[in-house]
């Protein structure tokens, strides 16, 4: 249902806080972590900001207007684009993004858990981490099948921690360390190359801006006017979430470790670092409740899980984590490919969405026909496919291996002019629009009417 | 058959068609509200705020990310 303004919560302050609560979460020190292989901490600082913030403004920009004048979540925003059918290939991308972050972090958690043993003596095998990924698989059921209360409640004490905790690393890295000592530590594995290595931690960053995209629509459509819409997001989840990305970075490159569980005890002592650590597990769970709350909001948009009931929906959710219970250290390695396919499927439908919303439908959508799953509706197109946006969709994501192939780490030359992610945000909004202006004869759609006769024949709710 | 089986899947199936149906109305009412909103109701964002979204959200990153490069 799309929200009217008396129901939204946030005004500046509320936008600013709870942008930032989101922001701040353990996945940041998993992102600092994968940019201190590459280079060190000056760079790893300005990457990590400079690129989340420009990552989240070009995601923000058509999602947080589309979602804030019409009181859309981000799903519904892609139908005019994509069409009601069209739109469950979004749908699917988001969904992945959020399973991965999920079993990353559930990883974490294992991982934690392994290291707080440690500390106090014992040596324990690998299958610890697994038991540890399955015990999050079953909080996060019991958080999250009890609603967004429980969730919120949980957040209300994690979020404050959070940040006590980034303060306690930064103070741990400048008193105990230094400036000096910080950013002369080496990257963890570099590449030969230092100008390549930085191209790939600019992305990174821009990447790591882009993967808010799931986030942005929920905040946008909660708040009560369009600055407060925008402006947040950007300075929050831009430079903040880089702030603490970067000292997930600072961290890493000091301990020579990419594990955020491996940093707590050589910076903090045992006693202190293991308080840390056992609240990083805890963070751990709130932050997967999250991403499989927005992930059980996101399956209801499927016709099969309309009518389902919530434990069944969360159960769904779950269910793609469990690979992370048998191989939880071969899939967490693929952490830092997972970040940069952040950047491949967001930039691209970014572009599309910010073509079709501010250029080709002047930010003028028919709620009526967003609702309407049957043909008379105006976001139909072919059978309730457009497939020019998912063409563009596809060419987009070409473009981006062709530059940069997270999962080989291959990268082209051609990286040194074009960002992966910049580019195929460029191409795919280009081609969706050219294509839309050659199919519609040279003319933009017709203008939406301020008042539509309205009426639904087949409502998708 | 059992009829006093039938009877119940009939009840829940026209309890899920009217709760389908107080959806579908609540829904319009909603959609026509929003149609009916302007820039009092959702705030405006002026060309002012447009100058300094682009300067802070790509302007200067991408300044420092040149300048930043080795």
């Amino acid at each position: 249902m799309p929200l009217l303004p008396g129901e939204r919560e946030y005004g500046t302050l509320g936008a600013n806080s709870t942008c930032f609560a989101y922001g701040v979460a353990t996945w940041c020190f998993l992102t600092g972590g994968y940019v201190a292989e590459l280079v060190g901490a000056l760079e790893g600082l300005i990457c990590l900001v400079a690129g989340n913030m420009i990552g989240v403004l070009l995601a923000s920009l058509p999602l947080s207007f589309a979602c804030q004048e019409n009181g859309l979540e981000q799903i519904d925003a892609c139908r005019p684009a994509f069409g009601p059918k069209g739109m469950v290939v979004v749908l699917v991308l988001y969904l992945i993004n959020m399973i991965g972050w999920s079993g990353l972090i559930l990883v974490m958690f294992g991982n934690g858990i392994r290291n707080i043993v440690a500390a106090f003596g014992y040596q324990v095998g690998d299958w610890i981490v697994s038991a540890g990924v399955a015990l999050g698989i079953g909080l996060s059921f019991l958080v999250v099948t009890r609603g967004v209360a429980m969730l919120n409640r949980f957040n209300a004490i994690i979020t404050p921690g959070l940040v006590a905790l980034v303060i306690f690393l930064f103070y741990m890295l400048f008193v105990g360390h230094g400036w000096e000592a910080i950013s002369q530590a080496e990257p963890l594995a570099p590449g030969p190359s230092p100008l390549v290595n930085y191209l790939i931690a600019v992305e990174l960053g821009i990447a790591s801006g882009f993967s808010w995209w799931g986030g942005i629509g929920f905040l946008a459509r909660n708040t009560r006017t369009r600055r407060n819409a925008i402006f947040p997001e950007v300075i929050q989840l831009g430079f903040s979430a880089g702030a603490v990305c970067a000292a997930g970075t600072f961290s890493a490159l000091v301990v020579q470790s990419s594990d955020p569980t491996e940093w707590m005890i050589p910076l903090g002592g045992v006693f202190l670092g293991v308080i840390a650590l056992v609240f990083v597990a805890l963070a751990n769970v709130t932050s997967t409740a999250v991403s499989v709350y927005a992930s059980g909001l996101a399956l209801r948009h499927l016709r099969v899980f309309r009518g389902a009931q919530w434990k069944w929906v969360v159960l769904a959710a779950l269910f793609p984590c469990l690979p992370f219970v048998f191989w939880p250290g071969e899939l967490s390695s693929l952490g830092d490919a997972f970040l940069a396919y952040n950047g491949t499927m967001y930039a691209p439908i970014s572009g599309i969405l910010l073509v079709d919303y501010f250029f080709l439908r002047r930010r003028g959508v028919s709620l009526w026909s967003i609702f309407e799953d049957g043909e008379n509706g105006l976001y139909y197109h072919v059978k309730g496919i457009n497939w020019l946006a998912l063409g563009a969709l596809l060419m987009g994501q070409v473009l981006y291996v062709f530059l940069y192939n997270p999962f080989s780490g291959a990268t082209h030359e051609w990286l040194r002019f074009a960002n992966p992610s910049l580019a195929s945000f460029l191409l795919s909004g280009l081609i969706y629009g050219m294509g839309m202006l050659v199919l519609g004869g040279g003319q933009r759609p017709d203008r939406v009417q301020e008042v539509e006769p309205g009426g639904f024949i087949r409502p998708n709710i | 058959m059992d009829p006093n089986g039938r009877a119940g899947a009939n009840n829940r199936s026209e309890e899920r068609m009217a709760a389908q149906a107080q959806r579908v109305a609540e829904l319009e009412h909603r959609i026509r509200a929003l149609s009916e909103l302007g820039d009092a109701e959702l705030g405006e964002f002026t060309r002012l705020d447009w100058v300094l979204l682009l300067v802070l959200g790509a302007a200067v990153p991408l300044a420092v990310l040149y300048w930043g490069a080795p």
